[in-house]
């Protein structure tokens, strides 16, 4: 089978100069649950925002399902994006509407613009938005506005959003790190579940050990913008992971992450 | 922003403790330290910086130079002033209804004229506060004209358009809804822009990572996003569009403004006093309006 990302020598420097990403080469097969880790500012987040261009990589390649990210023209930028979905640790989601509303935002790619006004979007639509609500355990709060939702709720409307696009991947930035424990758990298993039953690849960074031993099947480690550390979950230990994090845990390691 | 948002995970609880905490113990030991010790008592005035001084003597030579052109507040004139303002008091009471039903039905035509032309600016000022705000701008050079257009908009006076109009289309109401159109373009335009680009970044990403092109962003996030400012500041436009249509009949330009100038040069005051109720009345009515619904939408939004 094909990869679903490839990532080849990927580098990102900030405009200040920064490298947030030092030559990341790493394939991921389809259907897998991969972990991001590494310490605050190791480039989790820059990495997956260059997989999609949300934010620009300076040099290297990425493909994602054989066709190239990088060099993509603006149109064809939209339709790799259409099987992607991006999971943000603050949601992203509109906050004035409905929660069927964002999620009916999933199918602008796929079913066409006339999906972001309410009054225009058909029917068969409505119907698998209602579907990916169900999915996530929010079809009774389809009609909420999104702003008197809960941390953990948003959450779930942001992934039956991405749920609409009918990814075949998606990508998700710290989708816990703003919630409390319980929330966190679901929704990692939420991710979980769909990944298992849909095929979906899921590459999520977690910045919390725990939760990418207990949910993934391959962990990456992060650190200054390089893939320092790449097994497979059951052959991984909890204390080599924490290793990735410096071994005086109590400092700031990202910092000194970087300065190297 | 990003830096702040990606970096915010787990340590910035800890960081804003240790952090309040200093502050508490800072103030806790300075406190007593500056009321015993006397190190320098700050002086009594300061002296102004160069900036000020420059502002206050450019002033200063602006009221003189007014003063020999007759830019002045004479106390003797304005006691005969407030004697002959008097006179005009006395015949404009009682005012005098007779034509008091033509009156209202020009009243009447200058608001439609306001509202019009506020309906409009404002339709005109959403793809213009699009092209015109950093975040939704399909090109910076799109962006630039579009402010540079607002900007001319804006700066320009409602009563200076009138006249330019007055000339394009002819004497009458539509010269009127075309200078209202574009003062509310100037005012909507940008502060429609500003509340777009107000906007969280994150939303805009959040559609346009889904493979949503730019034109279906504006209206699954943009145009719900920005909705409750946009419609506060097209009330706040009716009401400064109703209050100007008053003043652009006195150029030609339709509405009230012919029959109170006719009025007043006429020396009919109790009919201008008839006219200028009947503005306040109106000019009243339209501002409640719009308190009333700007607070539904914003205060509906919490
Ligand atoms: N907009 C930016 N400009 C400059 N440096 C940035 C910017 N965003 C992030 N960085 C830096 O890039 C590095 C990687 O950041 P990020 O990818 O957010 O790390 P992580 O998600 O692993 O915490 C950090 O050192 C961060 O300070
Ligand atoms: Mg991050």
């Amino acid at each position: 089978m094909s990869a679903a990302v490839q990532l080849e020598d990927l580098k990102m420097r900030f405009r200040n100069g920064h490298q947030a990403l030092d030559g990341v080469d790493l394939t991921v097969e389809p259907g897998q649950l991969l972990a991001l880790t590494g310490s605050n500012g190791a480039g989790k987040s820059t990495l997956l925002r260059c997989m999609v261009r949300l934010q620009e990589p300076t040099s290297g390649m990425v493909r994602i399902h054989e066709a190239e990210v990088t060099g993509a023209s603006s149109r064809a930028l939209r339709r790799i994006r259409q099987d992607v979905g991006f999971i943000f640790q603050n949601f992203n989601l509109v906050d004035r509407v409905s929660a069927f509303r964002n999620v009916t935002n999933g199918a602008i790619a796929r079913h066409g613009s006339q999906c972001a006004v309410p009054a225009l979007v058909p029917s068969r639509v409505r119907r698998e938005a209602m579907d990916c609500l169900e999915r996530v355990g929010l079809a009774h709060l389809a009609d909420r506005r999104v702003d008197t939702l809960s941390g953990g709720q948003r959450q779930r409307v942001a992934i039956a959003r991405s749920l609409m696009q009918r990814p075949r991947l998606i990508l998700a930035d710290e989708p816990v790190a703003s919630l409390d424990p319980a929330a966190g758990t679901a929704v990692m298993e939420l991710l979980r579940d769909i990944s298992a039953e849909r095929g979906i690849t899921v590459i999520a960074a977690l910045h919390q050990v725990d939760f990418a031993l207990d949910y993934s099947e391959r962990i990456i480690g992060l650190r200054a913008g390089r893939v320092e550390l790449d097994e497979s979950n059951d052959r991984l230990s909890a204390e080599r992971l924490h290793e990735l994090y410096g071994p005086a845990p109590l400092t700031d390691s990202g910092t000194r992450g970087q300065r190297r | 922003m990003k830096t702040k948002h990606t970096k915010s995970d787990n340590t910035k609880p800890q960081d804003m403790k240790t952090e309040g905490m200093k502050t508490e113990e800072t103030v806790d030991t300075s406190a007593p330290a500056l009321r015993n010790a006397d190190p320098q008592t700050p002086a009594r005035f300061t002296r102004p910086s160069a900036f000020a001084f420059v502002v206050l003597v450019g002033a200063a030579a602006l009221l003189i130079h007014g003063w020999t052109q007759g830019a002045v507040v004479n106390p003797a004139e304005l006691v005969t002033g407030a004697g002959r303002l008097g006179d005009f008091l006395a015949d404009a009471f009682p005012p005098d209804l007779d034509r008091v039903l033509p009156i209202l039905q020009s009243l009447l035509v200058t608001f439609e004229m306001a509202l019009l032309g506020t309906i409009v600016g404002v339709i005109l000022s959403v793809p213009l506060a699009i092209a015109g705000a950093r975040n939704t701008s399909p090109h910076r050079s799109l962006y630039y004209l579009s402010r540079g257009f607002i900007t001319v908009c804006r700066t320009i006076p409602d009563l200076v358009w009138a006249l330019i109009f007055v000339i394009a289309v002819g004497l009458g109401p539509q010269a009127g809804v075309l200078a209202i159109a574009v003062d509310v373009m100037g005012f909507c335009g940008r502060f429609f822009a500003d509340s777009i680009e107000e906007m969280d970044n994150g939303v805009l990403e959040g559609v346009r990572a889904t493979g949503a092109p730019e034109h279906s962003v504006i209206f699954g996030a943009v145009l719900p996003t920005c909705m409750p400012s946009f419609v506060a500041t097209s009330m706040f436009a009716l009401e400064q569009a109703t209050r100007s249509s008053v003043v652009l009949g006195l150029v030609g330009a339709g509405g009230i403004g012919v029959e109170l100038s006719v009025s007043m040069a006429l020396l009919r005051y109790d009919e201008a006093m008839t006219i200028i109720l009947a503005i306040f009345i109106v000019v009243l009515g339209v501002e409640r309006l719009s308190a009333a619904m700007r607070q539904r939408i914003l205060g509906g939004g919490s």
